[in-house]
């Protein structure tokens, strides 16, 4: 490498190492817990996941107008009010660029999750929140997270360990259905549970590979060798996933396999999208309810929504930019359409989540979703004011109803109070300007 | 005005403006002070100290505004551009102290001179020869700085080091999906299925090849290849494939057979892993075979845990490239000759090595430089080539992205599933055809007229096809707009919206993947909605409303260099389809591309073809794409010699292949690269003998 290194990123890159505090595990995680247990006594798993839509909102539009409990539902945030109980709304939170470039549409999304404005366009080297939850409380499952697109595209996924490890997203419900419910499924509830009889053969082979690590290691250089560790990282979670499948699980009286949904068209029309989304949804609530993960991604649409009308000729994207305002109403009529249709489909995921009853309670009840966007002004891709909201009791860690509005502040304060309500022993989150150091109170139970 | 104060915000052009005062703000102060200095008029003098104090000092505020600008700019280079831009800083960085040292003196003269009168000439004539050392100073320090913008300057920027050519550092390249599947098919028969969707790889300085080679395997990923591995081995110990996989047959099909299973381990995993297997790996496989044969009294499960156990392995899933244990009489490191067999075939046929480069690796010849050029001339003789100038063409074009890509069905009720799957196709196989069969001049392939198509793609062109199936090749005639690859349905429809054309993706893409020009990045603080109004019926046509662009100083820059070419495309439709109107209005597509003029897209094909960049560009991309990273300082001179030898052979892409492939830096690495291992491992090594992975 040449010299990438001035003193001034060296700089930076020691106070950012310095900022990241890796999650330990918390030995208390089912503690303190006012959810109640399964049927088992068990207690209740507690999850997590994040939800994206593309190109933010029109703050005249989203913003409530009173802070705290009592503030009514703006127009695009209407079409949430069935689920306002579950619901808070972070407003005024931002990415805090202090001198790096504004990466559109991505310094805004990639800031929220890993708490740095990022130094490069599509490239974050820090990992996202998600899977610093998943290192916590996704270990015992079968996926340690699961990823999906409701845009059809696998690269629509921003959850990922470093630069070089993203997570890909399933593109369709069907293929989420066959990664989840396919072949290597066992109900939990089955009277004649048994373990899969390959999983030993599997475990083996594995095995193999893993005591040739020495050898294969000899004469790759340090980057290779980096790479090659995460290899072997991803082999001992398989390894691990494996032997958690040799004993049978608690059963779990809302798991019940979903049929499979239909293979849907690869289109951005925002019809198929919404369909796909909802198909998506209910695979997942199920994957939830049968413990086969705790973690997930959904992207509704793209950082730069390619969601577009049937017959238009601009995606909700280039509207952003090129729809003219209305000049009474003062906002850009049909991207704002867009907007409502991506709150629209958050209300469904989270009734999806809401349908699965759970021992007294509702499957969203134990999850926390984190929905964001990655400009606010999506016209000016501004990263100040960032639309973020948080959905779900997380098993009662978290107070849902609530507005809160945080002025001048960094989007990693959601960030670490996502992380704490988790469980992970993390007592800041992000890095130099955008470094929260609290949680949001008013937020946590 | 508010166009300007935000120009002024940005601290590149902050960093441009500001700079004409250290350089010629202070040659002017320079003459000034050297008048005063010779005709001893000390008012002039003390005016000449003055402006020189000013305008060296002013360096501070070039300066600083060059640091803010720093990493704006840095990320929108590639490699060569970073080292310029690095260069421009550190020499601003040591010499910029001597321009500060000048000011300081001057104003030093300049209170000395008010004090003493008599001084005055003296400290004048000191500050003449500080400044003109200054103006040394600045004008390297400019020069530098102006050949991160200034292409021109190019030519003479990157020096070749001295010493022997050497490649860069190896690489462990994950296998793309395409090569995964294409291994599987070539391993075991093209009818095992696999099922699930393989990760993507991420498109690196322009290339997936890129990409593969920085990306590591997720949890996810391994989860995906793992049930893969279970699944395809089950496929082929399957009881009606077994017979014909299977080299041999076990004693008893309940109780292990370590001979039959060797054979199958060995077999097998040379195919996977590209070389040999050693005994080792082959001992450690057949152990656990029979182990699981035994307890299960199935001599098949305990063989689908062996062949399970090669699939996940890292060294099927990646290309591990290592260096060989002599370094050569250079003192470089070579690449070992598994990893050279394993380059050789990638770079050509994007396949695993055959049996018989294999074979050659295996006997430790192929650093022979008459049996390495008889194996490449080998390849490139053979007709696989093709999958392997396909599989760069494909990743060059950016055509993975044609799966995700989706239109707007009402605007485009032509456009279906089959058409993107044959518009790829056409293109696909106009160029191997043009560049292999026929061994045309790669340039040509801007300009031919020969197209393949097929019953689906004749609406598109409007072309009675009459074949029902398969591909029949045609000729446009001369007067045709459909001319040279610019113009097929393939790229105009991926480099496009899902309902309208984009004059500006088609643009930035011809600039970037033909002639690697880098195209920075829309200001964040873009306004579209100025110019961007089709609601409006003055601006009819995209030419009409882009060209809104040059009335703003903060778009003209870029777009002047990237609406041209794009414009020049506005004929064929989002999916390619010709048309002649806009909304009613004629569509304009004249324009100039780096000085030369075009009025037709067929023109513009031309331009492209005789532009000095094309060759080039095409030389690195292709380079970069062999050795999967950027081009390092010590492969400049093969770069060198490639494009010359590109040239000479009348732009022949076969004989660049072969010229790459037979390249010095093809097959050595840095010194540091070769293995450092104690003495112990090795001569265990040497013992075991087959340990491909190190020889």
């Amino acid at each position: 490498m040449t010299r990438s290194l001035t003193r001034r990123r060296f700089l930076r890159g020691t106070l950012a190492g310095a900022a990241i505090t890796v999650g330990l595990p918390l030995l208390d995680v089912f503690l303190n817990d006012h959810g109640d247990a399964l049927a088992s006594g068990a207690p209740l798993p507690r999850r997590f996941g994040t939800w994206f839509w593309g190109c933010g909102m029109n703050a005249s539009r989203w913003e409530p107008a009173v802070d705290g409990d009592g503030f009514a539902l703006p127009p695009e945030l209407e079409p949430l009010a069935d689920v306002r109980h579950q619901l808070s709304v972070m407003s005024g939170f931002s990415v805090i660029l202090a001198g790096e470039a504004n990466y559109v549409h991505y310094s805004g999304l990639v800031g929220t999750l890993t708490g740095e404005a990022p130094a490069k366009d599509q490239s974050s080297r820090l990992p996202t929140l998600d899977t610093m939850i998943a290192d916590q409380i996704g270990t015992t499952t079968r996926f340690r997270s699961l990823e999906m697109a409701a845009t059809g595209n696998p690269r629509h996924s921003y959850s990922q360990r470093n630069e070089n490890a993203r997570n890909p997203a399933e593109p369709s419900a069907l293929a989420l259905y066959q990664r989840v419910f396919g072949s290597g499924f066992r109900d939990p509830n089955a009277a004649d549970w048994a373990p899969d009889p390959r999983i030993q053969l599997r475990q083996s082979a594995l095995s193999i590979v893993r005591e040739d690590r020495k050898r294969l290691e000899a004469g790759l250089g340090a980057a290779d060798r980096a790479r090659l560790d995460e290899y072997f990282t991803s082999l001992r979670q398989i390894e691990n996933q494996l032997d958690l499948q040799l004993s049978k699980p608690a059963p779990l009286e809302s798991c019940k396999a979903p049929d499979a949904p239909k293979q849907a068209a690869v289109s951005t029309e925002i019809g198929v999208v919404v369909e796909n989304h909802r198909l998506m949804a209910q695979v997942l609530a199920l994957a939830l309810a049968c413990d086969q993960t705790r973690v997930f991604n959904v992207v509704f649409s793209d950082a730069t929504s390619s969601l577009r009308m049937a017959g238009a000729k601009e995606t909700h994207h280039m509207l952003t930019h090129i729809e003219q305002r209305d000049p009474k109403l003062g906002y850009q009529v049909q991207a704002s359409t867009f907007v409502m249709k991506s709150m629209e489909a958050f209300a469904t995921f989270l009734a999806a989540l809401e349908g699965v009853r759970e021992g007294d309670g509702t499957l969203l009840d134990s999850c926390l979703v984190l929905a964001h966007s990655e400009s606010s002004d999506a016209m000016s891709h501004s990263v100040t004011g960032l639309p973020v909201l948080l959905a779900g009791r997380a098993g009662g860690r978290v107070k849902p109803g609530v507005h809160v509005r945080g002025v001048g502040e960094p989007t990693a304060r959601v960030g670490l109070t996502a992380l704490q309500a988790m469980g992970v022993r993390a007592d800041r989150f992000g890095v130099r300007q955008n470094e929260a150091l609290r949680p949001i109170p008013a937020v946590l139970a | 005005m508010e166009t300007f104060e935000e120009l002024l915000r940005n601290p590149a052009y902050r960093h441009v403006v500001l700079n004409h005062f250290p350089i010629t703000g202070l040659l002017l102060a320079w003459v000034v002070l050297l008048v005063g200095v010779v005709r001893r008029d000390r008012s002039v003098s003390l005016l000449g100290l003055l402006l020189v104090a000013a305008t060296a000092g002013s360096a501070l505020f070039v300066m600083t505004a060059g640091e803010d600008a720093y990493p704006l700019i840095r990320d929108s280079l590639d490699a060569a551009g970073r080292e310029r831009l690095d260069r421009h800083a550190d020499l601003a960085g040591f010499w910029g102290l001597g321009l500060y040292a000048t000011a300081a003196l001057a104003v030093v003269a300049f209170v000395l001179s008010l004090w003493r009168r008599d001084l005055t000439a003296r400290l004048s004539a000191g500050v003449v020869v500080a400044t003109l050392a200054s103006l040394v100073a600045v004008v390297v320090i400019a020069e530098a700085g102006g050949r991160i913008r200034h292409a021109e300057l190019h030519t003479r920027a990157a020096p070749v080091p001295a010493g022997a050519p050497t490649g860069g550092p190896l690489a462990m390249r994950r296998l793309g999906p395409d090569q995964y599947r294409a291994a599987i098919a070539q391993a075991f028969g093209a009818d095992i299925e696999i099922v699930g969707n393989l990760e993507p790889d991420t498109r690196r300085s322009g290339l997936l090849a890129v990409g593969s080679a920085q990306m590591t395997i997720t949890p996810a990923a391994l989860e995906l290849y793992e049930a893969i591995a279970t699944s395809v081995a089950s496929q082929v110990l399957g009881e009606h494939r077994r017979g014909a996989l299977v080299p041999c047959r076990p004693a008893s099909a309940s109780a292990a057979d370590d001979a039959c299973a060797a054979q199958f381990v060995r077999a097998t995993g040379e195919k996977l892993f590209r070389r040999d297997l050693s005994d080792e790996e082959v001992a450690a496989r057949v152990q656990v075979a029979a182990a699981v044969a035994g307890e299960r009294a199935d001599f098949w499960a305990g063989l689908q845990v062996a062949l399970e156990s090669l699939l996940v392995s890292p060294e099927f899933l990646f290309r591990i490239e290592r260096a060989g244990p002599v370094p050569d009489a250079e003192r470089r490191a070579t690449v070992s000759d598994d990893t050279l067999a394993m380059r050789l075939s990638y770079f050509l046929w994007d396949a695993a090595p055959d049996a018989e480069l294999r074979a050659s690796a295996e006997r430790g010849e192929l650093h022979h430089p008459d049996v390495l050029a008889q194996q490449v001339d080998r390849l490139i003789a053979s007709p696989r080539v093709e999958e392997g100038v396909r599989a760069f063409f494909d990743d060059l074009l950016r055509f993975d992205e044609l799966d995700a890509m989706n239109k707007d069905l009402a605007r485009y009720p032509l456009f279906t599933r089959q058409l993107a799957d044959d518009a790829r196709e056409q293109t696909l196989r106009g160029i191997v055809d043009h560049v292999v069969v026929q061994q045309k001049d790669y340039r040509d392939l801007f300009v031919t007229r020969r197209f393949f198509l097929t019953r689906a793609l004749g609406p598109i062109y409007r072309v009675p096809v009459r074949a029902a199936k398969g591909w029949e090749p045609y000729e446009f005639p001369e007067d045709d707009p459909r001319a040279g690859l610019l113009s097929h349905a393939s790229l105009a429809m991926l480099y496009a919206h899902p309902g309208k054309t984009s004059p500006t993706l088609r643009g930035k893409f011809l600039r970037e993947a033909f002639l690697c020009q880098s195209v920075p990045a829309a200001p964040a603080n873009v306004q579209l909605a100025l110019f961007n109004d089709d609601t409006n019926p003055a601006l009819k046509t995209a030419r009409d409303r882009l060209e809104v662009h040059s009335t703003n100083a903060s778009c003209r820059g870029c777009h002047k260099m990237i609406d041209p070419p794009g414009l020049a495309l506005e004929r064929f439709d989002g999916i390619g389809a010709y048309r002649a109107m806009e909304n009613d209005a004629p569509i304009d597509v004249s324009g100039v591309l780096d000085g030369t003029s075009f009025t037709s897209a067929a023109e513009l094909g031309a331009a492209v073809r005789n532009h000095p960049e094309l060759p080039r560009c095409l030389v690195q991309t292709l380079y970069r794409y062999a050795v999967g990273r950027e081009e390092v300082a010590s492969e400049r001179g093969t770069l060198k010699g490639l494009q010359k030898g590109f040239e000479e052979s009348g732009y022949r892409i076969p004989a660049l292949l072969r010229a790459i492939a037979l390249s010095e830096t093809f097959r050595t690495a840095p010194a540091d690269e070769a293995p450092q291992r104690p003495a112990a491992a090795q001569q265990a090594n040497t013992a075991g003998g087959r340990d491909g992975g190190a020889s």
